[in-house]
Parts: structure tokens; sequence; C-alpha cells
């Protein structure tokens, strides 16, 4: 017998059972943008608007095809930087989520995973109405492919428990909310 | 009127006798007309805690047998105690032959403490000390809301308070510096809160912790709620 | 680390109670799901492998720990040659069968990037935690290691000391021909290979090299992804009292032809090493365990120990039964010991594993005690089947301390002996009626 057929012979198979009831969570109150903003906030993450995104172009910023499209002051910028060196990263995301702060990317279609990872400053861009209030909604939404959710800046308490943000990812997240509320 | 058997624990035989006449004393003036089986020794859970669980059935098929002869519910004074007779003895397949109940948890649930008209005072900062075994009968704040209710009584808090006072039985001895370390720290944020008593309500804490404030000459005392009651219902 | 354990406590419970109406509810409902998961493994097992292979994911299975080892280097191998760089995350199915040791041997250069695991790599150290490897360690300790591998000028700063962490590793992910990780949830009806954490190491792991390596334990197969928002939250809010961890990556295939990243070939090992053992045996509820360190960090003993005590990668409560379940009571029976069996432990688990419980059938399972201990059981159960024996024992207890047992030995060096405060129960009694 090979190891496959050991390890599942000494599994039982299991008869179908009840299901089981959802977690019920706390929805965050109010509107999902303004809680969502709550969350960003308490995570040390922050919202910017198109103007202030614009300052943060420049030689070493890295913009992905995707994030192109979607923002006109971002419209025609070649990268002109290795994605390695890169000192701003901006992408565009497929969901977030109001309760944990969080914005889910997806890889592949003019979205890398480095874009997101490598750069110390990161910035994504959030359509108002890709907002979702749990994860629950999230799951349900979630995208094929190879995904990430991401919450806040990369961050360590190794040390002495001290907080660190910027370990290995971005010491800095920011998001760039852009279109309409449904 | 109600009528309980006393299961008096190890402990109290042995070295805290005014807990267990304290605790007939709170049942009496509560109603209760109190039921002791002379021939009852212990329930078996020193040896069952450590393993050895044949030895511990020995002395749990006694305990039953001494406890099954009149057909009342059991009150011992001891979350550890209740536990063993409710939860140990279904581990080592002996069901659930007794009805038992910890004393705060039989007041609780089964006396009317309105009944008692008069409560005296009783000023002292008081440290309570939760014993972890109520856990496993699902004891939450019964203790606490009994000592709440004492007039003028003075209940700090401290830090940590949840943490366990590091007794575990044969632990104390078997792993006697860990249990000491953790046992000091329990008292050292009891003594930072300005407590001068410890209120329990299971006296295996209450030798651990009184043994290391003897050798460390600190001055606290530990007393069992059932004392305080029995000293402050009229 | 007291006190960092101390408020961890705090942070777990505030994160619960801002997700969960009611968070002993999602206790509840995890630990129901975990238990249907252990009731239906090959059905799931079967499925998970079915998804990976169709999303193009190679699976491996391994018995044990050495089967796992010849696998993942035998893979290692393929893609990389000796001399080359393996980055690895934080696992602890890897620590569970020293993995490193076995890529060291066959020449690899293996780094471990989180912070953590990478103090305690370049200071040849274990973990002493299984969420924060290195909770035993100061800022000073740290620095001097930093500074003995030339990592940068001298501090103590924490900052900066985690920056050049990330310097010295961002070049070795650069670098890295392979990439290996755990995994914390495999979803059977979609083969995702579902990885949490905070640094964004696992990350790079996972993105970086050209093959992804991740091992698995057969338990941690999930059903769907319904059950993830459950689960997700609970693993942040217990581990670290966060609401979500940083990263959640939901690794779904290797890189598609629309991808300019990623690995191109993933393979995940589902390792054995005597899960399907203790499945059929009495701990099986210890399986359930999604490696919080929830139990740890409420833990009176391990406050006290600290990690290194217990002697075995899983430490404190979670160790005290899974390092017996696996490897035999005989041998790491005693760990059961080291309990004062006050139930923290399993009031915080997340998937509320009855710790407790499954702490004193180790012990007795494992009931070897010495002589005197033995003797004293025996006797203890006599004198107390027959109440006359007992109550003249009880007269005779002022005269212990004569008896020299061990037991009364280790009390007294820490302890004055408890005399008799006020008036005899029985005699009392007796008086009464
Ligand atoms: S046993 Fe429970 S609390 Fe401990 S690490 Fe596992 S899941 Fe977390």
């Amino acid at each position: 017998m090979n190891a496959r057929e050991t390890i599942l012979n000494s599994c039982p198979l299991g008869e179908p059972t009840d299901p089981w009831p959802a977690p019920y969570f706390v929805l965050p109150p109010g509107s999902v943008v303004e809680a969502f903003k709550t969350s960003l906030n308490l995570l040390g993450a922050r919202t910017i608007d198109e103007n202030e995104l614009a300052g943060y172009i420049g030689p070493k910023t890295w913009v992905e095809p995707n994030a192109g499209l979607e923002v006109n002051a971002l419209n025609g910028f070649q990268n002109q930087v290795d994605l390695w060196d890169a000192e701003v990263g901006i992408a565009s995301t497929v969901l977030a989520i109001a309760q944990t702060g969080s914005v889910c990317v997806k890889s592949g279609q003019g979205n890398s995973r480095l874009a997101t990872l490598a750069p110390p400053i990161n910035i994504l861009i959030v359509h108002r109405n890709k907002i979702v209030p749990s994860l629950l909604e999230a799951l349900e939404l979630l995208p094929d492919g190879n995904v990430a959710f991401i919450t806040g800046a990369s961050r360590t308490a190794d040390i002495e428990g001290v907080l660190v943000p910027g370990i290995h990812g971005p010491k800095e997240v920011l998001v760039c909310l852009v279109g309409g509320e449904h | 009127m109600q009528e309980v058997q006393l299961m008096v624990t190890c402990l109290c035989d042995a070295i805290y006798g005014e807990v267990a006449i304290s605790t007939v004393q709170v049942l009496e003036k509560l109603g209760c007309k109190v039921h002791f089986p002379k021939n009852q020794t212990c329930c078996g859970q020193p040896p069952f805690n450590s393993g050895d669980w044949e030895n511990s059935k020995l002395a749990a098929n006694h305990c039953i047998s001494e406890f099954q002869k009149q057909d009342l519910p059991v009150v011992v004074p001891s979350a550890s105690c209740a536990a063993m007779v409710r939860e140990g003895y279904k581990m080592m397949g002996l069901g659930s032959p007794l009805v038992i109940y910890e004393l705060s948890e039989f007041i609780a649930d089964k006396c009317q403490l309105d009944s008692v008209k008069t409560w005296k005072s009783y000023p002292h900062k008081v440290a309570f000390h939760q014993a972890c075994h109520g856990r496993s009968i699902g004891l939450k704040d019964q203790q606490e809301t009994l000592l709440r209710k004492v007039p003028n009584i003075q209940l700090v808090a401290f830090e940590q308070a949840e943490q366990c006072c590091g007794f575990g039985g044969a632990f104390c001895v078997t792993h006697g510096a860990l249990s000491e370390g953790i046992g000091l720290e329990k008292l050292k944020n009891i003594k930072e809160s300005g407590a001068n008593e410890i209120v329990t309500g299971d006296m295996g804490c209450a030798v651990h912790l009184e043994g290391l404030i003897k050798k460390h000459q600190m001055n606290l005392r530990i007393r069992h709620f059932s004392e305080i009651l029995a000293e402050v219902l009229i | 680390m007291r006190s960092a354990s101390a408020s961890k406590v705090t942070a777990r419970e505030r994160a619960l109670k801002t997700l969960f109406c009611e968070p002993p509810q999602a206790q509840d409902t995890a630990s129901a799901i975990k238990s249907y998961v252990l009731d239906h493994l090959r059905t799931l097992l079967i499925e998970l492998e079915a998804q990976c292979l169709s999303n193009g994911i190679q699976v491996h299975w391994a018995n044990n720990a050495e089967d796992a080892n010849q696998i993942i280097v035998d893979l290692c191998k393929e893609s990389a040659k000796p001399g080359d760089v393996i980055v690895k995350a934080k696992s602890m199915a890897t620590e569970e069968i020293h993995l490193n040791h076995h890529l060291d041997e066959a020449g690899f250069e293996t780094v471990e990037t989180d912070l953590g695991e990478f103090v305690v790599q370049i200071d040849h150290d274990t973990p002493s935690h299984i969420v924060t490897p290195i909770i035993h360690k100061t800022r000073k300790e740290i620095a001097a290691s930093f500074s003995r591998e030339e990592l940068g000028p001298y501090t103590e700063e924490p900052k900066e000391l985690t920056m050049q962490a990330r310097a010295h590793l961002r070049k070795k992910f650069r670098e890295a021909k392979i990439g290996i990780s755990g995994v914390n949830f495999a979803i059977a009806s979609t083969g995702h290979l579902v990885l949490v954490e905070n640094e964004g190491n696992n990350r790079f792991c996972t993105t970086a090299p050209d093959v992804h390596i991740a091992l698995m334990g057969i338990e941690k197969v999930l059903p769907t992804p319904a059950e993830l928002p459950l689960f997700l939250p609970l693993l942040a809010a217990s581990a670290t009292g966060q609401l979500l961890t940083t990263y959640v990556h939901f690794i779904k295939s290797p890189r598609q032809e629309r991808e300019t990243d990623g690995p191109k070939a993933i393979h995940l090992v589902i390792l054995d090493n005597g899960r399907t053992n203790v499945l059929q045996g009495p701990f099986r509820e210890i399986l359930k365990c999604i490696r919080c360190g929830a139990c740890l960090n409420v833990c009176p003993i391990y406050r006290q120990a600290s990690g290194h005590a217990y002697g075995h990668v899983y430490s404190g409560p979670l160790g005290e039964v899974l390092a017996p379940a696996l490897e035999g009571v005989e041998s790491f029976g005693d760990l059961a010991k080291a309990s004062t069996l006050c139930g923290a432990c399993q009031e915080v688990c997340p998937v509320k594993i009855p710790i407790p419980e499954l702490l004193l059938e180790i012990r007795h399972r494992a009931n070897s005690p010495s002589t005197s201990e033995k003797l004293a059981w025996t006797s203890f159960a006599q004198a107390s089947q027959h109440p006359l024996v007992w109550k003249f024992g009880l007269k005779l207890l002022p005269l212990a301390p004569m008896a020299r047992h061990p037991f009364l030995t280790s009390w007294l060096k820490r302890r004055t002996l408890p005399t008799r405060v006020g008036r005899d129960f029985r005699g009392w009694w007796n008086e009464r009626s």
C-alpha cells in the first residue's frame, strides 16, 4: 500500500450531518464606506483622494496596468523602475471589507502579487460600490484564482512585543476610494 | 424543609474543620436539615488526578455507597470535589450515581437567601480567589455574588485575578518550583491590591497558599466564603 | 514575558467581542465543524486532492516525518542545486519533522524568514511559542545576534533591528529558488490553500520563487470556503487579538498565463506522522487544534516556565496533549503532569478542546508512577475504604513529618505544613447530636 492509501484507509468516511449554525457577526453600523474608513483608521491605514494620489507619482512609482485604467491621474503612466526596487506600488482591488478594513487583491489580468508586497508604500484603489459589510459576503464573492486579503501594513511584534510596521511588505498602506456608492 | 447530605472533603476533615462547621451552619440558617454520613472518607480525586484510576475507583466506590444509603442530594464546600463526582466518575466509567452541588451553587439554585432578614456587617478588605475547578462544573460567579451581598465587605480587584493559584494537587509537589512561582505571583498581586484577607471556595488552593504565606511570613489570612456567611447571617 | 501573555489575553477578548455577537457560540460552531472534519476526513482529503490536481497543484502523501523530509528534499533537488537559497515561512509542521536539518544536510541554504524564526535560526535556538517564537529573548540579545551576523550597525531599537532583517531577508527572497510554507486551512471543495500571517514573508515565499512547497497535517482540511468567515477571524483573535491577520492568501494554482508572478509549480505534501493513530484513539479532539497559541498565553505553567521547558516543538497545554498523543504516552506522558488542570486553556480554546480531560486521560494511560507515589495512593485508597482506618489516619496527621515521603519533603521545601486551626468537624458534630 502506498502512503496515500495507508493514510486514507485510516481516516473515516463519515455520514452526512446537519448543517451548523452560521456564525453571527457583529455588523458595522451605518454606511459600509464609513465603517470601512473607521476600520482602516484603527489599523493605522488611511484613505486618500485622487489629488493626493497624484502626489505619489514619480520615477520610483510602480503602477499596475489595471490601476492605470481606473484613475485618471494614472492614465498613460509608464513604469520606469524594477518592481523590486519601487518605492510606491499602486494596484487595483476587487473587493473590500468594512468590518475588518481589508481589501481583496487578485493576481492576473494586469495585477501582480509583488506590487502590493515589495514597495514600502502601497496604494490600493478601492471602488466604493465594491465594499461589503463582513467576511461573510467577501467569501461568498471570493473571486476565482490566486487571491489575497490585505488588512493594514506588514507588521511584526516579535521583538519584545513592540509593534513595528514594514518587516517585509509595505510600511504604509493607503486606500484611494473611487466611484460612487450604490 | 430541604434535606441534604454533607460531603465534608478530606481537607476539611483533616485540617479545616471550621469550614465544614460553617457550611453546616449556613445551610441550617437557610432552612436545610443537614445529614452527615459518618463513614464517608474521600471522593477519590487525589489519585484520579495523578492518573492512578484503579486506586481512585476504590475510594470512589466507597464514597458512592456511603452517600447512596440516603436518597438525598449531596452538598460539598469545594468545586473540585463536586467536579470529581460529576465529571471524574463519568470518565472512569462509574456514571453519575450521585446528585451533588457545590455549596454556592446549591445556595443560588435551591435556597431562599431572602429568608434571612438581617445580615451582620463584615468590614474587611477581601480579595476573592475563584478556584479553577468551578470551570468544569459550569460554576460562574455564584460565590462572588454571595460575597457581594455581605454588608460593608470590600472586595478588591487584583491583577490576573482569574489565574490559577498553582496548587494542582500532586502538581504542587511533583513540580514544586513552578507551583511555588505561580502561588507567590498570586500572593504578590493580592498584597498589592491592599487586601488583608483572601476568600476562596476551595481549601485546596488554601492549603497551598497558606503554606506559602506562613513560609514567607506574609500578613494575609485565608478563609472559605462559608466562614464569612456563617458569621454574617443571623 | 508574563505581562506580554496577559495583555494578549485581554486583546483576544476584545477582538472576539468586536467580531461575534456571542463568542462562545462561535467557538462551539468552530468545534462542531472541526468534529465534522475529523469524522469525514477521508472524503474531504480525497476531494481536496482531486481539486488540487485539477487546479494544477501536485499532491504528495507522507506517512511519517522521514517520508515527508525525503519527499521535500527530493523536490528541492529537482529545482535547485546545493548552495541555492530556500526561503521558509513559519510552519509548525516543518518544525515537527525537523525539515531544516534535512535541507541543510542536502546542502541548501535554508533561510527562515519570519522574524522570530530567523532569530531562532541564527542563534541555533528553538522557538519557545508556536505563534511568537522569540518571546523568551530580549532586544539586547537580539541586538547582539544581529551584530554578530553583521546585519548592520549595533542597535537595540526594535524598529531598526526589524529594518536590518528586512534588508537582509529581502535579498534572500530575490535569490530564492524554492519557497516552503505550512498551510492553515485547505479547502476541500475548491482546492484553495489558505495561509495567514502578519509579516508578509509568507507571501514572499509563495510568490517570489519558482517553486512553492506546502506541508500540511491531514487535519488542516475544511469542507468549503463558507467555513472561513468563522475560522479566519477566530484564529486571528485567539492568536494575537486582531480581527484578521494582515495577510490571508488563497492559493489556488501555479502561475497562470495571465499572471506576471507567482510560482510555476506548487506541491502540497500531506502529512500523517501519527495523526491517523490519534484519530482512532482517545485523544482525537486535539486534532481540532488550529495552532492559535491562546492556550499557551493563558496557561499559568507556560507563563512561569516558558516554552523550552516542555522539550518538544509543541509546548504549553497544546503540547502537553499533542506531544504524547503523536509520539506515545510512554515517551511524553510526563508532560501531562505539568498542569494544575485549572481549565483556563479549554475556556479560551477557539475550538473548545477539553484539554484538562485529555490530560487526565493521558495521566491515566501513562500511569507509571514511582514506587513511592504508587504506595502513597494504594495506602490512601485502602484507608478511604475503611472509615475506622481513615479516622485514625486523620488523628495521626500531626505526625506526618515523620513519614519522609518524597511528596512531603518537596512540600516542606517551599511551604510550611498546614496545621489544624479551630475545631475538628467530627468532634463538633458528635457533640452536637
Ligand atoms: S489547543 Fe486550542 S487554544 Fe491551544 S493552540 Fe490549539 S486551538 Fe489554540
